[in-house]
């Protein structure tokens, strides 16, 4: 006897008409507790809306948690930017930007000096730095230690608090030099500040993406794939819903005592994965959480301060998942299924055409110019993937064939059922392998534009790779043959100092160096102008990046540097010798740049590389919910045939048929999926490189990402077969 | 009755307790080989427990259930579930066919599951359906009227030749024509096959074809017709 028939009793629609009373609906959304609670096969059901419920809530909070983050952001940035003044006499202290990085993560140095001594130091200062002292973020002392960081800039002083950046993982530097204002003020880079509280993007907002931009990110695809969770969670065990809402028709309820009692049964659920949600926001208002893999350090007092968006994010995002509950949940006229539906019989054929012709398009697409050729095969990529887990499920659905007909030849039943059960739901292929085809193209993808640092970044890659720290360049237009005199006076011993001009109007640059350091480098010492003959591996990287010709000359003296085209080149006798390099460079000039060569194109495509990590932690978060809504719609389908399995597993006492089957309805054709996905990927990924002519593509990621998926079909099915065999032990013949 | 006296099913004095309900009390109950034996009785009376004990789903408080002199009570799960798979065959109301599946295979599936010689499974499925006028050639199991399926499930139960042959509302899910035929066929075939019928009914009209049938009230089983103990 049907056990929500049982409850219903006494629910008498025809005496207490729709609508009237209290009683009636607490009455009705006992009813949907209770069935929620008691009806078979709605574990699955309730874990699937906690999940949905979860998921949607943790979409809001993250929302909120961008508003907020970019909130506070917006008002430490604009607390800590110098409000600049051309009057002297206004100003309170001297000011400029400067940049510098670690590793290759660039990051800014402010220098300050100030002028009046009273005057309040920039916000997160506890004091004006003295002369000489730097003060650095928390983050930039963490992550700069193997470069000492904190001998870089002059004597640490400390750190910078959070009010003074925008986020707690910021890199930030404040410097004040050991020159008076007076010397400072020869060089024209120094502004007057007249305080601070003016918006001034500097530091991290340099690097960062509008709110805009971060929600629609998020809302893509984080958001999207948590409301289709929503969708398939709300249609699970639509078998015992469809009877208890025929039953509620059938004694004359309307669609609100439907709903009621739907309300009713998923409440519970859905309040337990909403309320869930909050974990990590709690977490991330007590202390400041870092994000993997962007690194990104959450301001705690950010989040704390918007208490109240949390709170309405929740609810909304409960009535929100309550309400596609109850919206989803759809009696058709013919008194069937609401369950998820799966294809009749076959997959349609114009899918199969669309993704052979997006596959065209993008082969073809090498072979137009410009806009056409980047449409036609941007289209064709979106075509090809869109459509690509169909061919998956029609190339299962012929297996499958093959499959049956195999088991039906060998006897092997559970083989003779998976194959037959995939011709019939290639549906529940397609949901999985949605999942798969987008999560293994978008690592791939990902993969290869992560690879594509650009010629000059790949060039300094390559660079860095042959010499690393054995040449350093260091410029700035401020350095003055006094500040020449003084660098070469105090670089690590064994250090050779050069000039080098890139003047184009000169025939070829020129290095210049005292005879000392031309011989280290293993060359001559001519006294005018004359080609570089010799193969120092040092001297062929300055040939790679400044020219061929390369020019030397020895000079008596110092090196002189040409203002615009000039830089130094340090050569120290080893490497590692970095750090005391940039400590002796920043000492003499303020803010200036000491860089390995190229650098800077590094410290570029690393930047680009960072902001792809946020893709790929909303990327990765809403994979792993496609993931599970495929899954949930898998065992949710698997669920609904172990009906007509159990007796005979039962009374047979071959339970293990279930695992077999499993094996074949689910992994097999997901092994399959896994493996045409994969071939795909690497072809569309090595035409894309051949393509652009930039980039590498990684076998191993490849593998890596085929592996996971191969792992989660086999998980899947396994899944699978444990729950129809727990299902199956309790199933008994209740006919009566 | 000592063990190995019959090849049919024997009772005896099966005790069943659900809470403070008695649903078996001591229910006795002897079914031959070509005998068919109908049990009736209200909803709620215990007939489907009665049959999961025989089944071995439910172990009872008390008594046993002996299965071609072969005693059921107290056998381990594997050794009860070969015990059913040889010696019982089972109908259900809906037949419970795998419409994905052709009647021929759903009729051998038992024998695969048990791991049988699956060409024999094949000519024996086709034989029965043969006989019992099932179409088996190039109709799926989806189009197979409600009266056809149910003799297909019929099928299902006899190709292990079982011993005892139980029917739980085997016409209920029927209208009255292929009622007609699947109450004939269900006796017919269990006097040919020699083998024991138990059939838990409501229907007294496909009750009345048993060569007895017997009652369930208050947890104990009477002779419907002169209210004897069965």
């Amino acid at each position: 006897m049907n056990t929500v028939a049982q409850r219903t009793r006494g629910t008498d629609f025809a005496t207490a008409p729709a609508g009237r009373g209290g009683r009636l609906w607490g009455q009705l959304l006992r009813i949907g507790f209770a069935a929620g609670r008691g009806t078979p096969g709605d574990r699955l059901r309730f874990w699937a809306l906690f999940a949905a419920a979860a998921a949607v809530a943790v979409v809001a909070l993250g929302s909120v948690a961008a508003i907020a983050t970019y909130d506070g952001r917006e008002a430490r940035d604009q607390a800590r930017g110098p409000m600049l003044t051309d009057r002297r006499q206004d100003a309170v202290a001297l000011w400029r930007e400067a940049f510098d990085a670690v590793g290759e993560v660039q990051h800014s140095v402010i220098y300050v000096s100030p002028l009046k001594t009273d005057a309040p130091p920039p916000p997160g200062l506890p004091r004006w730095p003295a002369p000489g002292e730097a003060m650095l973020s928390p983050e930039l002392v963490r992550e700069g230690g193997k470069e000492q960081i904190t001998s870089r800039y002059g004597r640490y002083a400390g750190t910078i608090g959070k009010s003074g950046l925008v986020s707690p993982s910021e890199r930030l530097a404040y410097v004040r030099p050991a020159q008076t204002p007076d010397e400072l003020r020869k060089s024209d880079a120094w502004q007057y500040a007249e305080g601070f509280g003016r918006a001034f993007p500097m530091g991290e907002n340099l690097y960062g993406r509008p709110l805009g931009q971060v929600l629609l990110t998020l809302g893509v695809l984080t958001g999207l794939p948590a409301v289709s969770l929503l969708v398939i969670a709300a249609r699970v065990g639509s078998r015992t819903r469809d009877r208890r809402s025929g039953l509620l028709q059938a004694l004359g309820g309307g669609w609100r005592h439907r709903a009621v009692v739907n309300i009713g049964e998923s409440a519970l659920s859905i309040a337990a994965g909403t309320a869930v949600a909050i974990l990590p926001m709690l977490a991330a208002s007590a202390t400041d959480l870092r994000i993997p893999p962007t690194g990104y350090l959450l301001n705690s007092d950010d989040l704390r301060a918007a208490w109240p968006m949390t709170l309405t994010a929740l609810i909304v995002s409960f009535v929100v998942s309550l309400g596609a509950v109850v919206v989803l949940h759809r009696v058709e006229r013919g008194g069937t299924a609401t369950r998820p539906r799966s294809f009749a019989s076959k997959v349609p054929r114009w899918r199969l055409y669309g993704c052979g012709a997006g596959l065209a398009l993008v082969a073809v697409s090498q072979y137009f110019r410009g806009t056409p050729g980047l449409l036609a095969f941007a289209f064709g990529t979106v075509a090809m993937w869109a459509l690509l887990p169909s061919v998956a499920a029609a190339a299962s659905r012929v297996l499958g064939e093959k499959f049956a007909a195999q088991g039906f030849r060998a006897g092997r039943p559970g083989q003779l059922i998976g194959g037959r059960w995939t011709v019939a739901h290639p549906g529940v292929v397609v949901r999985l392998a949605v999942a798969m085809v987008i999560g293994l193209g978008l690592v791939c993808q990902l993969q290869v534009w992560n690879s594509r640092l650009g010629e000059k970044a790949a060039a300094a890659r390559a660079s860095e790779a042959r010499v690393g720290d054995s040449l350093i360049s260091v410029y700035n237009r401020d350095i003055t043959p006094p500040a020449v005199r003084d660098l070469a006076g105090s670089l690590p011993t064994g250090a050779h100092l050069f000039s080098l001009n890139t003047n184009p109007e000169q025939p070829a640059p020129l290095l210049q160096g005292s005879c000392d350091a031309l011989r280290a480098l293993g060359l001559t010492c001519p006294a005018a102008p004359e080609a570089a003959k010799g193969g120092d591996r040092r001297l062929e990287e300055i040939r790679r990046w400044y020219g061929p010709e390369l020019r030397i000359q020895a000079t008596p003296s110092d090196p002189s540097l040409d203002k615009l085209y000039g830089q130094l080149l340090v050569i120290p006798e080893a490497t590692g010798q970095r750090a005391p390099v940039e400590r002796v460079a920043y000492a003499v000039v303020p803010a200036v740049n000491v860089e390995t060569l190229g650098e800077n194109w590094l410290t570029g495509a690393s930047n680009k590389a960072r902001l792809n990590n946020w893709i790929l932690l909303f990327g990765s978060l809403g994979l792993a919910l496609l993931l599970l809504a495929g899954t949930i719609s898998a065992a949710a389908e698997f669920m609904r045939v172990r009906h007509v399995l159990a007796p005979l597993a039962v009374l047979t006492g071959s339970h293990s048929i279930y695992r077999s089957v499993a094996l074949w309805n689910l992994t097999t054709p997901l092994l399959i999926a896994t493996f045409i996905t994969g071939a795909v990927s690497a072809w569309h990924s090595l035409f894309f490189i051949a393509v652009v002519q930039e980039g590498s593509f990684s076998w191993r990621v490849l593998a890596g990402a085929m592996t996971g998926c191969a792992a989660l079909a086999v998980a899947v099915g396994l899944l699978g077969g444990r729950a129809a065999i727990r299902a199956a032990r309790t199933w008994r013949p209740t006919a009566d | 009755m000592s063990a190995g006296e019959s090849a049919g099913l024997q009772v005896e004095g099966l005790h069943y307790r659900l809470g403070e309900r008695v649903l078996l009390d001591g229910v006795d109950l002897s079914v031959e080989p070509g005998e068919s034996v109908a049990v009736t009785g209200p909803s709620g009376s215990g007939k489907s427990t009665l049959l999961m004990c025989v089944l071995g789903l439910v172990r009872p408080d008390r008594g046993a259930v002996r299965i071609g002199g072969q005693e059921l009570t107290g056998l381990p799960s594997g050794r009860l579930a070969q015990v059913r798979r040889e010696r019982l065959g089972t109908i259900f109301q809906f037949g419970e066919l795998l419409p994905e599946l052709t009647p021929v295979e759903n009729v051998a599936l038992p024998m695969l599951l048990g791991g049988g010689d699956h060409r024999a499974a094949y000519r024996r499925a086709t034989e029965l359906l043969s006989d019992l006028g099932v179409p088996h050639e190039g109709t799926p199991t989806g189009m197979l009227s409600g009266g056809e399926r149910q003799r297909a499930a019929v099928a299902r139960a006899l190709i292990t030749d079982p011993a005892v042959l139980l029917a739980d509302e085997p016409t209920g899910a029927l209208d009255p024509e292929a009622r007609e035929a699947v109450a004939d066929l269900l006796f017919a075939v269990s006097l040919e096959q020699g083998c024991a019928l138990l059939l838990v009914t409501h229907d007294l009209s496909v009750a009345a074809r048993a060569q007895r049938v017997l009652r369930l009230e208050a947890g104990v089983l009477t002779d419907a017709l002169d209210g004897v103990g069965a």
